[in-house]
């Protein structure tokens, strides 16, 4: 499996910690996790990226659809602690403004 | 599944531990009773002998006769104790301790004879009895001393054991009789377990079987007893039922399944035919030479190009890449196709016409979080082109002198790019004679050599220079098929496109 999800809340968010490629493969897994939530969302959902090494397209489109059905219920998806690599293709897709990058989990957690 | 080892039946498990059981009760009977008996009897031998010897010398004539069997009242005696079947004593003979033999004339002594006259001079013993179980009788040598100017002899007699011989058979009954009374017991035994155990078995065994082969008609039957077994067949029973049911239900859902895979693959097909229909003439782009490849993923594809003819000679080159990829990439491709159409109808400068693209799509967009990335290129009869690139995969320039120069995005995804056109932006570059453009979706560069590493812009470039020499479409199939040798198949997740255009 590409990539390995786990998953915990805090009083009003939804935490993500994912580890691995998030290739096709992986966004699928990922896809299937958040659409538990975005159906249904109580507060925002922040992915730890911290360990995640490679991000598709298909990786990036699952983050922005995400954001877009939290978008109408009144949250957001925060993705932390994303390396150079990974926040590179946000950026040069054009998501860094539709999908907030920050710096570490903590910085994502107080936001 | 590995086929089960030749078995060895529980029949013959148990009759192998019976006849160990027999072999043991025979042991038994032998060891704890039958060698107690037989020497007994061989005692009451010893007994009846050595009376029949003291009745002997009692009415042996004595100090007179060197043999008492020519004295006629010795031999009436003898024949009145036969008679009144006292002692049957028969073929009575003397020897001489000398070794001369008188009454039977054989002329030799026997050594139980000689046994008995040693046994009389060492240890006065008067006579010497010797029991022969297997013909049922005693030989009794009885030595005496007849006249004193004789010498010791023997006087030998056969005394037939009757009694023995029926103790002995009496025995012998009684241990067969035990024998087979084991026997029978141990049949029975046998019978008892085959029907209680056994047969049944074999029922769970022969249903197991049938509905092995998928036959759920075969039933366990049990009776009033409802023993353990019992209650393990009515268990059985239920569990086949369930089985039957649920396997019933699993090939009604298989049959349903195949029927709407039947239907979705012909849908696909269908989808596949219309897809490629849509894909640009081979004779498009005059101003130039151009092959391509288009790897699906699955019978539809996320990935598109095309290939215009636009006003002034010039050739407008497009490739792009929906996120995500099979059906609803390929839906968002046709949409996609449509808008390019329409746009470079509308407007000129590729950024501009990317730009309204984004402007036509981004509110669909927006609602499934998918986008595009996409290159979009003319290329003017002189070599001059202008280039958008949303967000698409670097596309290569390898100059004909090997040089490889990658052409950066110039601008966002189409989707989430604000409305307006500010985002999107033009660049420049000359093409010259032999120069070759390639472009390609990040399928290519994603996809993962057998050692698991991506092949990465790094591993196209190589690919594209290791096969630059060639003509445009030897090129194309070399670097393709070294792709395809080259990497992990299994590993390829996404669609793969790459198109190399060169100045015609």
């Amino acid at each position: 499996m590409s990539i390995r999800v786990s998953k915990r809340n805090t009083e009003k968010d939804y935490i993500f910690v994912l580890e691995g490629r998030l290739d096709t493969g992986g966004s699928a897994i990922l896809k299937l996790e958040l659409d538990m939530i975005t159906s249904n969302p109580t507060g925002n959902i922040i992915i730890d990226m911290s360990k995640v090494s490679f991000i598709s397209s298909a990786g990036i489109g699952v983050t922005v659809k995400a954001q877009s059905l939290l978008k109408q219920k009144g949250f957001e998806v925060r993705v932390a602690a994303a390396n150079e690599e990974v926040k590179k293709i946000y950026d040069l897709l054009g998501f860094s403004h539709v999908v907030k990058l920050f710096a570490s989990l903590n910085d994502a957690l107080k936001a | 599944m590995d086929t089960p080892r030749k078995r060895i039946s529980i029949v013959t498990k148990i009759f192998s531990v019976f006849l160990a059981i027999t072999a043991l009760d025979l042991s038994a009977i032998y060891i704890f009773t039958g060698t107690g008996q037989i020497d007994q009897i061989g005692r009451n031998g010893i007994l009846v002998a050595e009376n029949a010897a003291l009745k002997i010398l009692q009415i042996l004539p004595q100090g007179v006769l060197a043999d008492p069997m020519a004295d006629k009242s010795f031999q009436k005696k003898l024949e009145a104790m036969a008679r009144t079947n006292e002692l049957d004593i028969k073929n009575c003979a003397t020897v001489a301790g000398d070794g001369k033999i008188i009454g039977d004339g054989e002329g030799r002594i026997s050594p139980r004879a000689l046994k008995a006259l040693r046994l009389y001079e060492s240890e006065e013993r008067l006579f010497y009895a010797d029991l022969s179980l297997g013909e049922f009788s005693a030989d009794l040598f009885i030595p005496f001393k007849p006249a004193p100017n004789l010498s010791l002899r023997v006087l030998s007699c056969n005394l037939p054991l009757e009694s023995i011989r029926d103790s002995f058979y009496r025995l012998l009954r009684l241990s067969v009789i035990i024998l087979i009374v084991t026997l029978l017991m141990q049949a029975g035994l046998a019978w008892f377990i085959y029907i209680i155990f056994i047969k049944r078995l074999r029922l769970f065994e022969k249903v197991s079987e049938q509905i092995g082969q998928g036959d759920f008609s075969g039933a366990i039957n049990y009776g009033k007893r409802f023993d353990e077994i019992d209650h393990l067949g009515y268990t059985f029973n239920t569990m086949r039922l369930a089985l039957a049911e649920k396997t019933r239900v699993l090939e009604e859902t298989l049959l349903s399944l195949e029927k709407a895979n039947f239907d979705l693959e012909g849908d696909l097909i269908l989808g596949e035919e219309i897809q490629q229909s849509i894909l640009p003439e081979k004779t498009a782009g005059k101003a130039v030479r151009w092959v391509v490849t288009y790897h699906p993923m699955s019978r539809v594809s996320g990935d598109f190009y095309d290939v215009y003819d636009l006003p002034g000679g010039a050739a407008g080159i497009l490739q792009f890449d929906a996120s995500g990829h099979g059906v609803p990439a390929a839906l968002l491709t046709m949409m996609a196709k449509i808008s390019f159409v329409e746009a470079i109808q509308k407007a000129s400068a590729p950024n501009r016409i990317v730009a309204s693209v984004n402007d036509e799509l981004s509110q669909h967009l927006q609602k499934t979080g998918n986008f595009l990335t996409a290159f979009f290129g003319i290329i003017r009869p002189n070599g001059k082109m202008i280039y958008c690139s949303a967000a698409h995969t670097s596309t290569l320039l390898l100059r004909a002198g090997a040089e490889a120069i990658l052409l950066h995005p110039t601008s966002l995804s189409i989707g989430f790019a604000p409305p307006g056109g500010e985002a999107f932006h033009a660049a420049e570059i000359e093409l010259l004679r032999g120069d070759r453009l390639i472009l390609y979706t990040d399928g290519l560069t994603e996809s993962r050599a057998k050692n698991g590493e991506a092949i990465g812009v790094e591993g196209v470039i190589a690919l594209a220079q290791k096969f630059q020499k060639l003509d445009i479409g030897s090129m194309h199939r070399e670097f393709f098929a070294a792709w395809e040798s080259g990497v992990d198949r299994r590993a390829v997740e996404d669609d793969v496109t790459v198109m190399i255009v060169e100045l015609a």
